[in-house]
């Protein structure tokens, strides 16, 4: 199975009932997946605010949802993420592709990943890496309990080791 | 031109069961005022999102009917999110804009565009067809019986006067009302 449809697949097994995604090339398999998915409704949004506002009304009403951005997206972010996130204390996942990484380092994506961790740092949202094996490992799963356990959202990070399951 | 107050006890008459979600600061302040109960989401901010968190709420629960109920600087803060709803057209959603124009708690400055903004062609030009604007009492309460029970997306735009009222924001704390809507919704999906 290629990383969208493993990853889709991951969330479907997870109960996520809502997602929300603004475009990046790296999860577009994923939401093209996501958006043909009988379980999970999926909703493109233009923005990554909105994208957030989507997931945080869907789990504010009872659902796991996930929400798929960049991190460029992620920096627009600040406002979602306290004002709603953190005051109402909302347990979502958020899926980020943390591009400009070493090894993915291209003109445009260079300032992304220097500000990406330390913006999440700052809002105190839980990251980490998605391990390459996150379906044999449970890592999503373990991300929503871990939403849940501290009513926030909890953040997953795409890098170019995410992408490809090593033999 | 319609007075707030009269808007929101015509609201409060029409909406019985319906899950209602209520944008930061005059909205919520307003309907708490008329229809507490725990079925409101009372949104705390961030300005322009009340629209897309309705949106989480409607297909969260697409057998709930859900009614947004946002001001005109608040829609105009985040209209993109009526581009989600249009991609998606959920039926259960309708989305109510009281327009007075300006900023009410934000100390009353005009909102961009005010009085220039045609806001029933930009949500239909967005994808919305089902989009009316309401100036008279007179027409309220049956323009809104006919976007609630019409199937959605639907939006309602409703020119209300400007009268700063400085009614109090809800007494609970975020996560209470998250908590309590919760149990709510549990409560009236068994009953």
């Amino acid at each position: 199975m290629n990383f969208g449809e493993r990853l889709a697949t991951a969330l479907e097994k997870a109960d996520v009932r809502v997602a929300s995604s603004v475009p990046d090339n790296w999860l577009e398999p994923v939401i093209e997946r996501l958006a043909a998915s009988g379980t999970i409704s999926h909703a493109p949004a233009a923005r990554e605010e909105d994208a957030l506002g989507i997931c945080m009304g869907a789990a504010l009403a009872g659902r796991r949802a996930v929400c798929l951005m960049q991190n460029a997206g992620l920096l627009n972010t600040g406002g979602t993420l306290a004002t709603l996130g953190d005051a109402f204390g909302i347990p979502l996942l958020m899926i980020v592709a943390d591009r400009g990484r070493l090894g993915d380092v291209g003109i445009a994506h260079f300032e992304k990943a220097r500000f990406s961790r330390p913006f999440l740092d700052a809002l105190q949202i839980p990251y980490h890496d998605l391990a390459a094996d996150f379906d044999r490992t449970g890592q999503i799963e373990q991300a929503f309990i871990m939403a849940e356990a501290g009513q926030r959202p909890v953040a997953l990070l795409v890098t170019s080791d995410s992408l490809e399951e090593k033999p | 031109m319609i007075e707030r107050a009269e808007a929101f006890a015509v609201l409060a008459q029409e909406i019985t069961d319906q899950i209602v979600v209520t944008g930061v600061g005059s909205q919520t302040n307003s309907w708490m005022q008329v229809k507490p109960r725990p079925l409101n989401l009372y949104l705390r901010g961030p300005m322009g999102l009340s629209a897309a968190v309705g949106l989480g709420v409607a297909l969260a629960h697409p057998d709930r009917k859900v009614v947004v109920l946002e001001g005109d600087g608040s829609l105009l803060m985040g209209i993109t999110a009526l581009s989600a709803i249009a991609g998606r057209r959920p039926p259960n959603l309708l989305l109510v804009c009281l327009d007075n124009g300006v900023y009410e708690a934000g100390g009353c400055g005009r909102t961009a565009g005010a009085g220039q903004t045609d806001f029933v062609r930009a949500v239909q030009g967005l994808g919305i067809d089902r989009a009316s604007l309401v100036t008279e009492s007179r027409t309220l309460r049956s323009s809104f019986r006919e976007h609630l029970s019409a199937d959605g997306p639907a939006y309602l735009h409703v020119s209300i006067g400007l009268r700063k009222d400085n009614l109090e924001p809800p007494p609970l704390r975020p996560a209470e009302l998250k908590f309590r809507f919760q149990a709510a919704l549990s409560e009236s999906a068994r009953s």
